[in-house]
């Protein structure tokens, strides 16, 4: 592990002190920094005795060489939308303690300077809603025996089984059931409905239990 | 004997109700903490739980599901499967068990105050079996990782880590207080068991468990499937919840749902998002964490808010566009500030794993690649202290997740960018405009300060990377390094060959 590059500089470190102290030497001043395009904003202690091209310094240390390739380009301090004078006092360049600071390249083509490549859109596209239900059932040697037992109890839907391994999901559109009479001449005449609960894990779609059938649905009609 | 039928008998103990004589009903149903609102108390009558059980029904059932979660854990207990899982794997299982296994146990007050103060009777009973439910999967959790902890002292987290201010947990528990511990009973109803627990835990639990299983964990795929199914009948108390409410004031209902996604959404993409695509081992992941979630949440769940007439969050675009870009931005914050963790954070950044990133998320290698390349080349270096943080990321005083991890480098639509608000002489630092508009309508409820302000406020007594540290309580034995000892970077040199011989070198140091 590393040692701050200001060890010894933060023991009062508030804002305020910071900001007022000129006596007891050099004082620690924390912003909210950003270089280039790193990854992350990070927590920067300048100090009060630095000019703004040791503050650019200062900022770089923490990503430049660390997560980004040092490009050799003297750095530019942006406050608040504008580029500050290297050689202006940190305590004189206008920027507030806790506040964001932006520190960059200074690009020989200033058309590159910023945002790197262009970027294309986003891939994840919002997939329309299918309104499926069903169980999720979890691992378990009851799940082909559910299966079939719901196929028995919906000859006219067109179930859709996804394996996934730990849990199988069982799904259709609209509304699927299982009564308790298939369940139990599938998994045995001792089997009753509120079994089930132990190898579902999750289900899609409303459900609703009585001893002798449960049932997944979605209302179409929304708010009902 | 032919046992009655339980819809012959259930409505004489599900539904029983008291009218107070000696009391008012304020006094008994503080408004404070029940949160009735808008709604006439009348129509609490109507509440009437979809997935129904009886208490006896509810004693077997769970004394099964114990039998087989217990049994399976017995036989496993003096076989080597542990010993061969892969070091990425056991990290997600660490993971897990620090960042759940207590809040499992904060989900029991939870369950309580609708137990208590839940405005139907029948509300009331359903969360009690709730609360029975939480105290089995504290139990589930911490015995499953107790027996671990000899094996691999980062175990001991289990226990552990919520008793520390380590930034992850100070995450994890803004967002369990935003969605257990404040809100009143009506709110709760709507925020744990509605939006997260039939949303975001499906994830973990159901998801997650597919991965585990494929990753030979037969012990966790089981255990986390099996407390799932409990989460699949008590989520059920928000649904009814959720009606009334949508009767009498359709924008709270969407307010709290909006900002409870919001905040599961930013903690899953730093507790789902890399076990999955970094942690579990190339050949288990079944799916990426981007197609999990389009399978659980973005078809299963707002199937499930629409049918309730509600809207997709304000957001949504940008929840979209953030399945790209956060878990990304988090793995990598997670292995760059490895020793802030309690687990071996792992790079997955081998050629081959890399390559499936890329064909997962096409704009991987754009965005955060070139950072990685960086890391490689450290590494292979042996420059290990240019490897290693010297300062904090700042955090999100909403999500306390770090800044820039909402957006993307090279991104121009979401930058690594700070939202700031200047609030009562504090300047507040948000990692989104949609995490800063949550903190200013909540503001008075928010209690966790970020490591951040603590640090610059004196808390931490030595405010240097060694004493942050130590404050989060991270000992030598348990703080995080890299999983495979480096040996990835070798993928990184022209000449692999040469190449293992300095990483070795360098997982020294």
């Amino acid at each position: 592990m590393s040692d701050t590059a200001t060890d010894d500089a933060t023991a009062e470190g508030s804002a305020d002190e910071a900001a007022a102290a000129a006596d007891p030497g050099p004082q620690p001043f924390p912003v909210n920094a950003h270089f280039g395009n790193d990854f992350v904003t990070q927590l920067v202690l300048g100090m009060t005795d630095m000019n703004i091209d040791q503050f650019a310094e200062a900022v770089a240390a923490h990503s430049v060489g660390k997560r980004l390739r040092d490009l050799g380009l003297p750095k530019k301090v942006i406050y608040e939308g504008k580029v500050l004078d290297g050689a202006t006092m940190l305590v004189e360049s206008g920027i507030v303690p806790l506040t964001n600071v932006y520190v960059d390249w200074v690009y020989p083509d200033a058309d590159v300077s910023d945002g790197g490549p262009t970027a294309e859109s986003m891939t994840v596209s919002d997939i329309g809603q299918r309104r499926l239900v069903g169980p999720v059932l979890r691992m378990s040697d009851d799940i082909g025996p559910v299966l079939a037992a719901i196929e028995d109890d919906n000859p006219d839907a067109d179930i859709d089984v996804v394996d996934q391994g730990a849990y199988v999901r069982i799904q259709t559109t609209g509304r699927l059931r299982l009564t308790r009479e298939s369940a139990q001449r599938r998994l045995g005449q001792r089997f009753e409905l509120r079994q089930l609960e132990a190898s579902m894990s999750a289900f899609s779609g409303r459900i609703h239990t009585s001893t002798d059938e449960i049932v997944w649905e979605y209302d179409e009609e929304a708010g009902s | 004997m032919a046992k009655l039928k339980r819809e012959q008998w259930f409505d004489l103990t599900r539904d029983v109700d008291w009218e107070f004589t000696h009391v008012d009903h304020e006094a008994v149903y503080p408004e404070w903490i029940s949160g009735t609102g808008k709604i006439p108390l009348d129509d609490w009558k109507q509440w009437k739980e979809p997935y129904v059980t009886s208490y006896p029904e509810y004693v077997a059932t769970q004394a099964e599901k114990d039998a087989g979660a217990y049994s399976v854990k017995a036989a496993l207990e003096r076989s080597s499967v542990f010993d061969t899982l892969d070091e990425g794997w056991k990290s997600a299982a660490k993971m897990h068990f620090g960042g759940i296994a207590l809040i499992e146990f904060i989900a029991v007050p939870a369950e309580l105050k609708m137990a208590r103060f839940g405005l139907a009777p029948s509300w009331r009973n359903t969360a009690v079996y709730g609360a029975l439910d939480e105290i089995r999967h504290t139990q589930l959790n911490m015995w499953f990782a107790h027996e671990l902890v000899e094996k691999d002292p980062q175990f001991d987290w289990t226990q552990k880590a919520y008793h520390t201010n380590e930034w992850g947990i100070i995450a994890a528990r803004a967002v369990f207080d935003g969605l257990m511990m404040n809100p009143n009973a009506v709110d709760t109803a709507i925020q744990l068991p509605f939006t997260f627990e039939t949303g975001f835990t499906n994830l973990q639990f159901v998801g997650l468990a597919s991965d585990a299983l494929a990753s030979g964990d037969i012990n966790f795929a089981n255990m986390i499937s099996s407390i799932q199914t409990d989460e699949a009948r008590h989520a059920q108390q928000g649904g009814p919840t959720l009606e009334i409410l949508m009767e009498h004031d359709p924008k709270r209902a969407q307010w709290v749902i909006d900002k409870t996604f919001w905040a599961a959404a930013r903690l899953f993409s730093v507790l789902t998002g890399p076990a999955m695509d970094y942690y579990t081992p190339l050949e288990h992941r079944k799916q990426s964490y981007k197609e999990f979630m389009e399978e659980w949440i973005v078809d299963q769940f707002v199937s499930s808010i629409e049918s309730y007439g509600l809207k997709k969050p304000w957001y949504w675009q940008e929840f979209l566009d953030g399945l790209e870009l956060w878990h990304h931005s988090l793995a990598l914050g997670l292995w760059f500030w490895r020793p802030t963790v309690w687990w071996m954070p792992k790079a997955g950044m081998r050629t081959e794993e890399r390559e499936w990133l890329r064909e997962k998320y096409p704009r991987f290698d754009q965005e955060f690649g070139f950072i990685w390349d960086q890391i490689a080349e450290n590494i292979n270096n042996g420059d290990m202290e240019q490897t290693l943080p010297a300062t904090l990321p700042w955090l999100c005083d909403l999500t306390h997740l770090p800044i820039g991890t909402c957006g993307a480098p090279n991104n121009p639509k979401y930058p690594i960018k700070s939202y700031p608000l200047t609030y009562g002489g504090k300047t507040y630092h948000f990692d989104s405009k949609v995490s800063r508009q949550i903190w200013w309508e909540d503001r008075d409820l928010l209690h966790q300060n970020s490591v951040i302000h603590r640090l610059l406020g004196g808390e931490i007594a030595q405010p240097d990377v060694p004493g942050i540290l130590a404050w989060m309580g991270l000992t030598p034995e348990v703080m995080g390094d890299d999983a495979e000892g480096y040996a990835w970077a070798a993928d990184y040199l022209p000449n692999g060959d040469a190449a293992r011989v300095t990483a070795a070198a360098a997982g020294g140091g």
